[in-house]
């Protein structure tokens, strides 16, 4: 089915893909669960390509990577959404 | 085809057509599918077009069938498009998926909705504008769906409009993505209302997603070169910046927010793939918050123009917030690309995975750690095979997954004969269980690993019994023998095993297919308990109770379990395993038990069951008379209960058991017309409760210990707490099935008050009066450095809790379910007793108006009533109130039954840390009374009256409203009844009567009042047989005095001598006599 043949319902359903008139939000995530060692992608690759003592580095990354999540856990603790400690079954 | 299908074909047309007809045949299929397609497509759309679509999809597809058939005779069938007829579509939300995955979507077109809050992204900053397919929306609308969405507070700027499909354009305002971050992760968690349209809740989505990475940790920094900064650079010298990406990003995640995208997201960036605006927007929102974080430290110095590479280096760490450096453009290039390439683990796309597995130990002992490669076959495989047959850029992507997995499990680098498994002793199994498990996981691996229990358990010493002798030695004698262990939590250990737990490094046990790591200080004095008792090895029923309340010492911070068969055993699960349950309200009882006085009757039938005395530690008005009452009821036939009461709650008992047992009954053994001798036991064959007071019981305790009781209840139990006193020790004489003391305070002066009244409920049961203080003192340990309740309070909480349900039921109003079922306020009439001296001033004050001259004019008689009425009520508070002796403090003692009784409720609501107010009609008899209870008390108790100026009026209202814990203000009633807010009080004596119940109800009222929290215990104090009876009787609204129905409008000046002794005198069956309490030691003499 070409543009050519159909151009109005081309143009409508452009149209439905601008207001995004079919969306459907995903499910809203509720919790998000901070990881309890923020500094654990880091340790995993290795300390970082700069020509520095790569104690210091890592551990200055490290220290960056936790207060990144402690600022992404107060967003999502603002908005109500951290979850629960977790629990034994 | 398309012309000869739509009828408008030439002739010319149609005959190349019929010159190919399998061509022709073939080509309208292909466009018949070609047209599904696009049907099924329009289905999935929602809103007022959908059906436009459908409909010219529709009429295509019919025409090109036609076509088809008429050609070569066949068909295809149309695809199944599910139409729905509903109303108008909710805009905010969409289609929803059915079960089976099929999207639903509605028919009817509806009309153009209002205008709703849409974003799209530009540079980096979020612009927000009003629109809607159809919808006309002005700058106005905009403020107001900001304003709905809780958007208004951002610093929104102009700008540029954003032009719309129609070929409008929509006012817009914009603000950079870190300040419009909070208030779009709000609207991404749906807080945002249903005025938002689907670009901006898109927009929302991304953002908490991104906020999710950084809350994993899920990210990295690279560097990129920028024009922002400041400054003119050097030659080779440029601007760059740290841009932190998100890493371990989910790809489906990834790919469904790419095909849901809005286009009006992308309406100011045409011809920019979804895909990149998606992976661009995740990014900013992964930049913004980890620069947030990475602002909040301070960073390292960095040279102002990078140089070297160790400069470059240094200015990246330093620049890790998102400030531009300078720094040579070649050096810095490479130091983006060493980061790249150190980075790539983690941000490149693709499926290869690790999968990390850990399997318990089997016979030789060991832990097996294995990892698995996914994603390079349909099924994992063992990385060793993975890194062999994988195709070469997989088997480098498995390598590298593998190194950053050996970085955080050491022991995965040691030389096995397989790479990627290695079997891990007990120590190392419990930290990749408990410790590295779940880091594995936050860095991006798939983790296999036994279920554990994180929650330490807690261990208790177990106690099994067997019990000796059979039936015949049933009770607090029998024996048992008794075999140790220990509890942790589920799971049972005898010496043995701790012995061999306690010398491993790391004790793993599995309990209920979870693994638990036992503390080794727990195993080691789990042992050294049970070797303590190791000799005990048979117990008398006593001992094991004692065992179980703790009253035999702590052991392992907590009470010890008793489990098996007997007496003790059962009579333990009876409480505790098995409570016993509530009762159901009993026929014949008038009205209905609360919950927890249900529960409280099931516990007396519990306490009968087992031949156990028990204390009802109920709080002061949560009804434990009418409880015992309904117990009685219950358990009518079984023989007589004998209740001992103060003199003061007698009556209240006899009213009580009126209104609530009919079918019980209730005889009042008390007073000079009392039974004696042998006709005490003939009155009590004929009844089912027997009340009496305290002196009259010790009075008459032969006779009384000559019957066997079902049950003996002592009320207002405090009065037993000395037990080497005559009342204690004679009341221990009485025999019954069960002894029963009530009270709200068990605690008063401390743990010793228990113990003598648990000690009366079952003589020996719980040790000597030292070991019961000592071990429960020691139960009330601090919990921990914030445990700032004084020791003391806490050892009788500690005790309380841990008798509580087998010898003691406690229920307090503070207890949110009891509260939820109080009435606001209960109000109670407390029959008080009269002292010889107040009878005798009584006697003398209504002689003395009977004999004189009442013959003179009926104004002057009224005069001398109401003058000789004031002095009755005078001598019913206290007979200094009417001598007007000096202020010996002292000389109030013993005088006034009122009194007495006052100084036990105050006494009940200090201990309950609560506030009273005392209200007399008597302004100095008030000041008197203040003072008196400021000694008993021992602290300062006001007196507000009208003799007081405005000031220091206003100063003791504000001082007892601003008080804390225990107190006591008197008023008079003139003064303080009314218009004042005293919520800080929930309890009122009312110590007087008043002829106008309104003025009663005034003065409670001052505490009965919007703020107030708790029940408001009301008290009217009066002396049956009195004048405060008759004064009852008129606030009753009964109007009859003395057996005589007064005429609507008598006058006190009307009656006669005769009316006057029946309306004022004595009533010598009515009279509550005081009956002075034998000679008692003092409490440190007990001691």
């Amino acid at each position: 089915m070409s543009k050519r043949r159909r151009p109005a319902a081309s143009r409508r359903l452009a149209e439905q893909r601008f207001w995004g008139t079919g969306y459907e939000p995903a499910p809203v995530t509720t919790s998000i669960r901070p990881t309890p060692e923020p500094g654990v992608l880091v340790r995993s690759l290795g300390a970082p390509p700069l020509s520095f003592d790569p104690n210091v580095s890592l551990r200055h990354l490290t220290a960056v990577y936790e207060e990144a999540v402690r600022a992404a856990t107060a967003l999502a603790a603002a908005n109500g959404l951290l979850a629960e400690p977790e629990q034994d079954d | 085809m398309i012309a000869d299908a739509g009828g408008w074909a030439s002739e010319a047309d149609r005959t190349a057509l019929e010159a190919q007809p399998l061509a022709w045949a073939a080509a309208l299929r292909r466009l018949i599918h070609e047209t599904d397609d696009g049907l099924r497509q329009a289905a999935t759309l929602d809103g007022d077009l959908r059906e436009i679509v459908l409909a010219d999809l529709r009429a295509e597809r019919d025409r090109l069938s036609a076509a088809l058939q008429r050609v070569s005779g066949d068909s295809i069938d149309a695809p199944v498009i599910e139409v729905e007829t509903a109303p108008a579509p909710d805009r905010t939300t969409g289609p929803r998926a059915e079960p089976g995955g099929a999207a639903r979507h509605q028919a009817a077109e509806a009309p153009p909705g209002p205008p709703l809050l849409q974003a799209s992204w530009g540079e980096g900053r979020v612009v927000v504008w009003a629109g809607g397919p159809g919808a006309e929306a002005g700058p106005e609308d905009l403020d107001e769906l900001l304003a709905k969405a809780e958007g208004s507070g951002i610093g929104w700027e102009r700008h540029a409009p954003v032009p719309l499909p129609s070929g409008a354009a929509a006012e817009s305002r914009s603000a950079p993505l870190s300040q419009t971050l909070g208030w779009l992760v709000g609207v991404g968690a749906g807080q945002a209302g249903d005025t938002t349209g689907p670009s901006l809740r898109w927009l929302g989505e991304i953002a908490l997603w991104g906020t999710e990475l950084v809350a994993l940790g899920h990210m990295v920094p690279v560097v990129r070169a920028t024009s922002g900064g400041s400054g003119p650079a050097k030659p080779g010298m440029g601007r760059h910046r740290v841009r932190w990406v998100p890493a371990l990003v989910g790809r489906e995640r990834l790919h469904d927010l790419v095909l849901r995208m809005p286009g009006a997201i992308s309406a100011l960036q045409t011809g920019v793939p979804a895909d990149a605006v998606t992976r661009s927007i995740l990014s900013a929102v992964v930049d913004a918050v980890s620069r947030t974080g990475a602002a909040r430290l301070v960073a390292p110095a960095a040279s102002p123009n990078a140089a070297t590479r160790s400069e470059v280096a240094e200015a990246v760490l330093s620049g890790l917030d998102g400030r531009p450096f300078a720094a040579d453009s070649e050096l810095a290039g490479r130091t983006g690309d060493d980061l790249k390439r150190w980075a790539a683990p983690v941000t490149a796309s693709h499926r290869v995975g690790l999968l990390v597995r850990l399997d318990p130990p089997q016979s030789d002992g060991g832990w097996l750690l294995t990892v698995e490669a996914t994603g390079v076959d349909k099924h994992p495989m063992p990385v060793e095979h993975a890194l062999v047959v994988a195709s070469g850029t997989k088997s480098q992507q498995v390598e590298a997954q593998l190194r950053r997995l050996e970085r955080l499990v050491p022991a995965l680098r040691r030389p096995t004969t397989r790479r990627g498994q290695v079997v891990l002793d007990g120590e190392e199994a419990v930290e990749l269980m408990f410790q590295t498990g779940p880091a594995l996981d936050a860095a991006g691996f798939e983790v296999m690993l036994p279920k554990v229990s994180r929650k330490r358990p807690t261990p208790q010493l177990r106690l099994f019994a067997e019990a000796l002798g059979g039936e015949s030695q049933v009770g607090v004698r029998q024996l048992s023998n008794v075999r140790w262990s220990v509890i942790f939590d589920d799971l049972e250990l005898d010496a043995a095993a701790i012995t061999r737990l306690a010398k491993e490094a790391s004790p793993l046990v599995r309990v209920r297919g979870r693994w638990v790591h036992l503390d080794r200080a727990d195993l080691h004095a789990a042992a050294a308990a049970l070797a303590e008792r190791a000799a005990i090895t048979q117990m008398s029923g006593a001992e094991m109770i004692r065992h179980a309340v703790g009253l035999e010492g702590g052991a392992l911070g907590g009470p010890v379990r008793v489990d098996g068969s007997g007496w003790a055993a059962d009579l333990l699960r009876g409480a505790t395993t098995h409570p016993p349950a509530p009762i159901d309200t009993p026929d014949g009882f008038a009205g209905q038990l609360r919950s927890y006085q249900a529960e409280a009757a099931g516990w007396l039938g519990f306490l009968d069951r087992a031949g156990l005395g028990g204390c009802l530690a109920m709080d002061m008005g949560l009804g434990k008379t009418p409880t015992v009452l309904a117990h009685a009821l219950v358990d009518k036939g079984h023989g007589p209960s004998l209740v001992i009461c103060p003199p003061a709650v007698l009556g209240n008992w006899a009213a009580e058991a009126a209104r609530f047992t009919r079918p019980l009954k209730v005889t009042v053994h008390h007073g000079p017309r009392r039974a004696e001798g042998d006709a005490i036991a003939r009155t009590a064959a004929n009844a089912d409760v027997v009340l009496t007071t305290y002196a009259t019981a010790v009075r008459d305790i032969d006779a009384l210990s000559s019957i066997n009781w079902r049950r003996v209840v002592v009320d207002e139990a405090q009065v037993i707490k000395n037990h080497t006193s005559e009342t204690a020790r004679e009341l221990r004489r009485l025999s019954a099935h069960s002894r029963l003391a009530l009270t709200g305070t068990p605690v008063e002066n401390g743990l010793g008050d228990l113990w003598a009244i648990l000690d009366w409920t079952n003589p020996g049961l719980v040790g000597g009066r030292t070991a019961f203080i000592e071990n429960l003192s020691r139960a009330g340990a601090p919990t921990g450095p914030d445990d700032a309740a004084p020791a003391g309070r806490r050892s009788e909480e500690s005790a309380l809790r841990a008798l509580n349900g087998l010898l003691i039921f406690r229920r307090t109003k503070n207890e949110p379910e009891i509260a939820a079922e109080l009435p606001d306020k209960v109000d109670r009439l407390d029959h008080c007793s009269m002292t010889a001296e107040q009878i005798g001033l009584y006697q003398a004050v209504v002689n003395r108006l009977l004999d004189t001259d009442l013959d003179g004019d009926a104004n002057a008689r009224k005069g001398q009533v109401l003058a000789a009425i004031t002095a009755l009520k005078q001598i019913c508070d206290h007979p200094t109130a009417y001598l007007g002796d000096d202020d010996d403090q002292d000389g109030l003692d013993g005088r006034s039954g009122k009194l007495a009784r006052l100084e036990e409720i105050v006494d009940d609501v200090f201990a309950a840390g609560e506030r009273i107010l005392i209200f007399t009609h008597f302004a100095r008899w008030g000041e008197k009374l203040a003072r008196h209870l400021s000694q008993k008390t021992g602290q300062h108790i006001g007196c507000y009256h009208g003799g007081l100026s405005r000031t220091a009026r206003d100063d003791l209202i504000a001082q007892f409203q601003a008080g804390a814990g225990a107190g006591a203000l008197v008023l008079s009633i003139k003064a303080g009844g009314s218009g004042l807010n005293l919520t800080a009080a929930n309890h009122v004596v009312l110590y007087d009567r008043w002829w106008n119940p309104a003025v009663e109800d005034q003065a409670r009222d001052r505490a009965w009042r919007i703020g107030q929290q708790n029940t408001v215990m009301c008290h009217r104090l009066i002396c049956p047989g009195t004048v405060d009876e008759r004064v009852e009787e008129i606030v009753a609204g009964k109007r009859r005095i003395a057996g005589m129905v007064l005429p609507a409008r008598s006058s006190l000046g009307d009656l006669d001598a005769d009316q006057l002794r029946a309306a004022l005198g004595l009533r010598d069956d009515e009279l509550v006599e005081d009956e002075p309490s034998p000679e008692e030691p003092s409490e440190e003499e007990a001691a």
